[in-house]
């Protein structure tokens, strides 16, 4: 084409990826340039991709678990949590009082674990090098020994199973969360002060990657990415789950729906999680954790089909199951809310700057293991 | 020493929740809003299903988006599953504006496994029929581009979701099965 002054200019296909250290994992971008202007551009997704769903047809319930460990391998928890309510639902059963108030805390407990990874990596993005990724691990690295104590491991936990959670919680178990907050206040009041108003980050985020309420919406974005644009769904509110209807929390809304405000949401959202747990370990009864199916593994789900959705740290995460009474699923199909939100990157970064594409990116928080299941 | 693990007690005798039911309001409201459409009612545990025929599912799905009564804005799940001979499309809408809910499903025979693309009515449908269409072979006419999005491009005319492709088939990842670097010049040649 002829640009200005009569000089021929070609458009320029530059690959980003899928060996990447700002794309999270392996992920594609094919950016088509203008200059320094990004005019197009194609998300390349599947390299990850283990049949996750055709796996789920031969294995059991039990043996599904920890296949969802390994979606979003950064909060394991809630989508184990995820595809047992499916499980739960089609059986018509409920997990004891107490097993939902463990699920809640682990839970919550990994919104804050994945919002500090988050908090590092995107710091790394837009150019804190390792020092926002410091502060972040070591708040994370607290809630990791929580797991470790309470499930036996750091990662891929398979802790809460169909009709309940695996085993008691440890003897002082109250006390250490309670500790482990209180540590984290601080913490995240030491990351805000980091970051949050900082002049350079501001400057690479404010205005950076807008997107509308309206094409949030439409692309089904969910979780911190549509929150950021204002519109007010969250899962724990719309359709509680679990003991959520007993608490009371806040939801964060940005205005803009651009970089800053999805990063934003994020540290309020660690502040929101931090006061449910804390309501949530005051009323937190004794009793059973299990109700027999869990103990035992009878898990036989009758015919049917459902769907149960959740807020994970990342949006709303769903599972469509489909039963025909046997000992396997018929169908699995997950809903991943990176999915859906990757599904809007190409709106964002058209007409930003190059250097801007990984700073969007980035304020997504994909993980690509449930992005290609 | 380490304190004492508390006794655990036995597990509580199993007693099933009284069932969900779907909402009646709901239900009643998408009889009537879907009167016209030759369409069946069904349940999925709290939910209702509306099973429109395949040739108005693009029809069906604009008007649940646009009746004031419905406003289903939000696609959270498009679901294709197979069935005995049929391949069913479960579209699951949620409302922003009124926080309901509701399963939109339509089905289409084996032997002709095409269903509309509803892209046009949420954007968001994209990826998801791109995923239908590469894992189990149902073509979402009038999708503006339905490339392979999973799975590498030479994976094509084998559909793994499909029952009767089996758990233990590969397709071997050869760098001559391989993209765009396999076109790309070797050194020496």
């Amino acid at each position: 084409m002829a640009g200005e002054r009569g000089v021929e200019t070609v458009d320029m296909l530059l690959n980003m990826g899928p060996q990447h250290p700002s794309t999270h994992g392996v992920f594609r971008m094919i950016l088509k340039v203008d200059g320094e202007r990004v005019e197009d551009a194609e998300a390349v997704v599947g390299y990850l991709h283990r049949g996750s769903e055709k796996l789920c047809e031969r294995e059991n319930y039990r043996q599904i678990i920890t296949l969802f460990d390994r979606l979003d391998y950064i909060s394991n928890f809630n989508n184990e949590l995820v595809f047992c309510l499916a499980a739960e639902k089609l059986m018509g059963i409920e997990a004891p009082e107490r097993a939902q108030y463990i699920r809640t805390i682990m839970c919550e407990l990994n919104r804050i674990s994945s919002h500090m990874m988050f908090y590092g990596a995107y710091g790394t993005d837009v150019g804190v090098f390792a020092t926002a990724f410091m502060y972040g691990f070591r708040e994370r690295e607290v809630i990791q020994q929580v797991f470790e104590a309470v499930s036996g491991a750091r990662m891929m936990h398979s802790y809460i199973r169909v009709g309940g959670v695996a085993q008691e919680v440890p003897a002082d178990f109250v006390p250490r969360v309670r500790a482990v907050l209180s540590g984290l206040k601080r913490g995240i009041e030491e990351c805000d002060r980091l970051l949050t108003r900082n002049e350079i980050f501001l400057g690479r985020t404010r205005g950076i990657g807008v997107l509308s309420a309206q094409d949030a919406i439409d692309y089904g974005c969910s979780g911190p990415v549509l929150r950021a644009s204002g519109v007010p769904l969250d899962v724990r509110a719309a359709e509680p789950y679990l003991v959520y209807d007993r608490f009371t929390f806040d939801i964060p809304l940005g205005k803009s729906g651009d970089c800053w405000d999805r990063y934003w949401v994020r540290m309020e959202e660690m502040r929101q999680s931090i006061s449910i747990i804390e309501q949530a370990l005051t009323q937190m009864p004794e009793g059973a954790i299990q109700t027999p199916v869990a103990k035992f593994g009878f898990v036989k789900p009758p015919k049917g089909d459902a769907y149960v959705r959740a807020e994970n740290p990342r949006g709303d995460f769903g599972v469509y199951l489909v039963s025909e009474g046997k000992e396997t699923p018929y169908r699995v199909k997950i809903r991943a809310p990176s999915f859906c939100n990757l599904m809007a990157l190409r709106q964002m970064v058209r007409g930003s700057y190059l250097a801007d594409a990984v700073v969007i990116l980035g304020s997504l928080d994909i993980v690509l293991g449930e992005v290609d299941r | 020493m380490p304190e004492p693990r508390p006794v655990r007690r036995g597990p509580e005798k199993a007693e099933p929740v009284a069932p969900v039911r779907p909402d009646a309001k709901m239900e009643a409201l998408l009889k009537e809003a879907f009167a016209g459409f030759g369409a069946a009612f069904g349940y999925a545990v709290d939910e209702v299903t509306v099973t429109a025929p395949r040739e108005r599912i693009v029809e069906a799905c604009r008007l649940a988006k646009d009746d004031p009564r419905l406003r289903f804005d939000y696609l959270r799940c498009l679901a294709v599953t197979e069935y005995g001979d049929y391949f069913q499309a479960a579209y699951l809408l949620f409302s922003t504006a009124l926080g309901h809910k509701a399963m939109l499903k339509t089905n289409a025979p084996k032997d002709d496994a095409v269903i509309p693309s509803v892209m046009g009515v949420w954007r968001g449908a994209d990826w998801h029929e791109r995923e239908g269409a590469e894992l189990f072979g149902v073509t979402f006419a009038g999708h503006p581009d339905l490339k392979h999005l999973l799975l590498f491009d030479e994976f094509s005319g084998k559909y793994p979701m499909r029952k009767d492709f089996p758990f233990e088939e590969t397709v071997d990842w050869t760098p001559e099965n391989d993209r765009p670097w396999s076109r790309l010049p070797q050194e020496g040649s």
